[in-house]
């Protein structure tokens, strides 16, 4: 029987999407020493999409609403005690603990209270392969969104990380960009969470950028590479995963942990 | 009123309950070269930070009679700054051009797709007067210290501003780097005044106008020969301070 690979469109979609924003946020992520906050970002996603389904459950609230508002407080807040001079590790470490304290109070809620309305499996492994029309649709909405906020501006995003003072004096206003950075990497992280999974989300913000920075010589190449490197890994781990019945999330990231090693291989 | 002056009016600073300036007074008029000194923790980058605009103060600031207190957007259009490199890795790569070209970008509005001949032609100026030219594609993390330094100059002088602030410009540049450096800082206070710090004066004693001493404030204010006195820069740095057949050195940054 001859081999034969189905590819829904949605998924492609979804995880050309998911690959292109974290293909952009990514190299930022990385020019701006944000690796901390970023490493973190997927817990508040995670608590976030939870306490949505509670709301949600209990209130009424729509749930990509909710989700969102609720990353964007939790993803402020470490970013607001970080500027306020606490240490990114220790800001982030105390983040990490609280929220995953949190996430396991609403998890074992959720569980016990509507077993039967909601499934948090996806948020947790990502299933592209489950996404409904109405998934897409909002991914997409995602997309645009964080994609609007960074790709105009990723020249001052990026020069912020390399010398804060100077675009200060150039007449940028820094703590305006470090706002939209926020609250791309907040709405990202919670508005792909279902198509990439809570672990994964890990591997797709910090590896491409880690990854192209290692590769390039330039700022405009470690962009360029980035964002390729992330659709790559994204298309590819979808293909395999497709191919081989492995859980796509987990294959994207381990491709993108093989080109992470390819270039470590390669070196500067 | 001189086309190149720099004027603080009562700058108090401040870190928490901690006063690092109190009611500051002091006029510098260009061209020429004003060497800042002193000790580490003293405060020169957080002068030169209150007199960009960086941070908040309390008091005046004015540029060529322009108030730039608090407004580094203002101050940015009147003064070229070269930060001082504290050994850090960007961790990200930018190249050489990318460094110079944010001069002319940052004041922008996107899309930036390409830049205008005459821009084109400013980069390229900043560039080859700083000699780095030919390492433009390069990333920062692959040049020397003289060479970093030489790059985020070419950056303060694509706008050809009348006042460059110098925050320690020779730290982690080799011997041969110093003077080549030295050499180009004297060279432009010739048309522009100049604010440079370094914890050692000397090189820059023969071409400097004023030497401003700042340790929690400042200490001193006049010509080299006024101020480079062993009493007085004892009072500074302490023991660090001793005299070479007339030639006063400073062998440790730190405050006594």
């Amino acid at each position: 029987m001859p081999f034969e690979l189905v590819l829904d469109p949605r998924w492609i979609i979804v995880v050309g999407l998911a690959s292109i924003v974290y293909g952009v946020l990514s190299p930022v992520v990385v020019a701006r020493r944000l690796l901390f906050l970023a490493g973190a970002l997927p817990h508040s996603a995670l608590l976030s999409a939870l306490l949505a389904i509670i709301t949600m459950n209990l209130l009424g609230c729509p749930f990509e609403i909710c989700s969102i508002v609720f990353s964007l407080i939790l993803v402020s807040t470490v970013s607001l005690l970080i500027s306020r001079g606490v240490r990114p590790d220790s800001a982030t470490a105390i983040f990490v603990s609280v929220s995953v304290s949190l996430t396991t109070i609403s998890l074992y809620y959720i569980l016990t209270a509507f077993p039967m309305e909601t499934s948090v499996w996806s948020y947790i492994i990502g299933d592209p392969l489950l996404v409904t029309w109405e998934d897409v649709w909002f991914t997409i909405a995602v997309s645009a969104i964080v994609l609007v906020l960074t790709v105009p501006f990723l020249r001052e995003h990026i020069l912020i990380g390399v010398d804060r003072d100077f675009v200060r004096l150039s007449g940028v206003r820094a703590s305006l960009y470090d706002a939209m950075m926020v609250a791309s990497l907040a709405i990202a992280t919670v508005g792909l969470l279902k198509a990439v999974g809570f672990v994964v989300e890990h591997v797709m913000v910090l590896l491409p950028g880690i990854t192209a920075s290692a590769l390039a010589k330039s700022g405009r190449v470690a962009v360029i590479l980035g964002f390729l490197l992330s659709l790559a890994g994204g298309l590819m781990g979808l293909l395999i995963s497709v191919a081989t019945g492995l859980a796509p999330s987990g294959v994207i990231g381990i491709v993108m942990l093989g080109f992470y090693l390819i270039s470590l291989l390669r070196g500067r | 009123m001189s086309a190149l002056t720099l004027e603080v009016r009562g700058l108090r600073v401040s870190y928490g309950d901690e006063e690092i300036f109190s009611n500051e007074e002091f006029r510098l008029e260009g061209p020429g070269l004003v060497v800042v000194m002193g000790p580490n923790g003293a405060g020169k980058t957080t002068l030169f930070k209150a007199l960009l605009g960086l941070i908040t103060v309390k008091g005046k600031v004015l540029i060529n009679g322009e108030d730039v207190t608090g407004r580094p957007e203002r101050a940015g259009k009147l003064i070229g700054y070269v930060p001082q490199w504290k050994g850090e890795d960007y961790g990200f790569p930018v190249s050489v051009r990318e460094i110079v070209e944010s001069a002319i970008a940052l004041r922008r509005r996107p899309p930036r797709l390409s830049f205008p001949k005459d821009e084109r032609e400013r980069i390229e100026s900043a560039l080859r007067r700083m000699g780095v030219d030919d390492i433009a594609g390069k990333p920062l993390s692959e040049l020397s210290g003289g060479q970093r330094q030489r790059v985020f100059i070419a950056r303060a002088l694509v706008w050809d501003p009348s006042i460059l602030i110098m925050d320690e410009p020779l730290t982690a540049v080799d011997p041969m780097g110093r003077v080549d450096l030295v050499r180009m800082i004297k060279e432009m206070s010739s048309s522009k005044l100049v604010m440079v710090s370094s914890h050692d004066p000397s090189m820059f004693l023969d071409r400097a106008k004023l030497i401003m001493v700042v340790n929690r404030g400042i200490v001193a204010l006049g010509p080299p020969d006024q101020v480079i006195k062993e009493e007085l820069l004892s009072k500074v740095y302490g023991r660090s301070v001793f005299i070479v057949e007339k030639c006063v050195h400073v062998v440790d940054g730190y405050a006594i």
